[in-house]
């Protein structure tokens, strides 16, 4: 693959597979070998693309489909999903404002406390806008199996963030 | 379906931007012409390693186990003598003792116990028979 192409398909979808990436793992060196191995599959394998109509939706579930992998052989040798919630790397940005500062930092918590298969739906419906026809392709399950589990992580969020919610509505 | 205002103000929260220093890495070695050969973080390990790895104490301490299990057997073992049979303690044992067995010396089975020759005895000079004895005491 051409190096302009590369760079364009970094640029495009970097930032959003760098968001699932870490949002699904917890952890930021995770997140870098993985965003580097699927960039290395794309240099040496051009036609991976070939066909795609939808490219973000195809790399999100490369980019799915490894993280369960890496993560599969992580628990196998640390059992590092007991280290979900107190290894978040912070998945959204520094807010100025306190209040924000204090939802983004329990909203982050409450993520790290839902199931990976929650958690995925919620962050493709939520900050990648994807129907849930199509989060069932990224995650290879059924629309109705994707729209239950968003239902339910969300319903978590709500519990959990509720009084915060209300004070700084 | 329509996003409620909770879900409205999940969305707006801004997600962290990559690092900003990871394009060039990531892209420079990603390049077909940097790229070398070496183990993705992928790859499968070997297999005996993914046996092994669930629980690799559990699989050290049966090890360690076996190495005093043998060690305890070995100080155990009667120790051998100069001249002494080699085969003390051994397990070929019995074959050893089998072949033995076969030797004329060990057949004991087959072999009828045979009473020494009798000695001869020595001729009895006295007291003579009854007879002289008679005599003797008519003549004295």
């Amino acid at each position: 693959m051409a190096a302009s192409e590369l760079e364009r398909l970094y640029d495009e979808h970097a930032s959003a597979l760098f968001a699932i990436l870490l949002n699904f793992t917890r952890d930021e060196a995770d997140t870098r070998d993985l965003l580097q191995e699927i960039f290395r599959r794309l240099a040496t394998r051009p036609d991976l693309l070939a066909g795609v109509r939808d490219e973000r939706a195809f790399l999100l579930r490369l980019a799915h489909n490894l993280a369960v992998d890496w993560v599969r052989r992580r628990d196998t040798r640390a059992r590092a999903v007991d280290r979900l919630a107190t290894e978040s790397e912070g998945l959204f940005a520094a807010a100025a404002d306190p209040d924000d500062a204090v939802f983004r930092h329990e909203l982050d918590a409450a993520l790290a406390e839902l199931p990976a298969d929650q958690r995925m739906v919620v962050h493709l419906k939520l900050w990648e806008g994807l129907t849930f026809e199509v989060i069932g392709d990224v995650l290879d399950i059924p629309l109705n199996t994707a729209a239950s589990r968003y239902r339910y992580g969300l319903d978590k969020l709500r519990t959990r963030l509720r009084p915060l919610y209300e004070e700084i509505r | 379906m329509n996003l409620d205002d909770f879900e409205q103000r999940l969305r707006r929260q801004p997600l962290r931007p990559v690092p900003p220093a990871w394009r060039d890495a990531i892209l420079d070695s990603s390049q077909p012409s940097t790229l070398e050969p070496r183990p993705s973080p992928l790859t499968p390990r070997p297999w005996w390693t993914e046996w092994l790895w669930p629980s690799p104490v559990a699989w050290a301490g049966l090890a360690a186990t076996w190495v005093v299990i043998l060690a305890l057997n070995y100080a155990a073992a009667p120790p051998l003598s100069a001249g002494g049979p080699r085969f003390a303690g051994s397990i070929n044992g019995y074959v050893l003792f089998s072949r033995l067995a076969e030797e004329p010396q060990f057949d004991l089975l087959s072999e009828t116990p045979t009473a020494p020759p009798a000695a001869e005895r020595p001729r009895r000079t006295n007291p003579g028979p009854r007879s002289d004895a008679r005599r003797r005491i008519l003549s004295a």
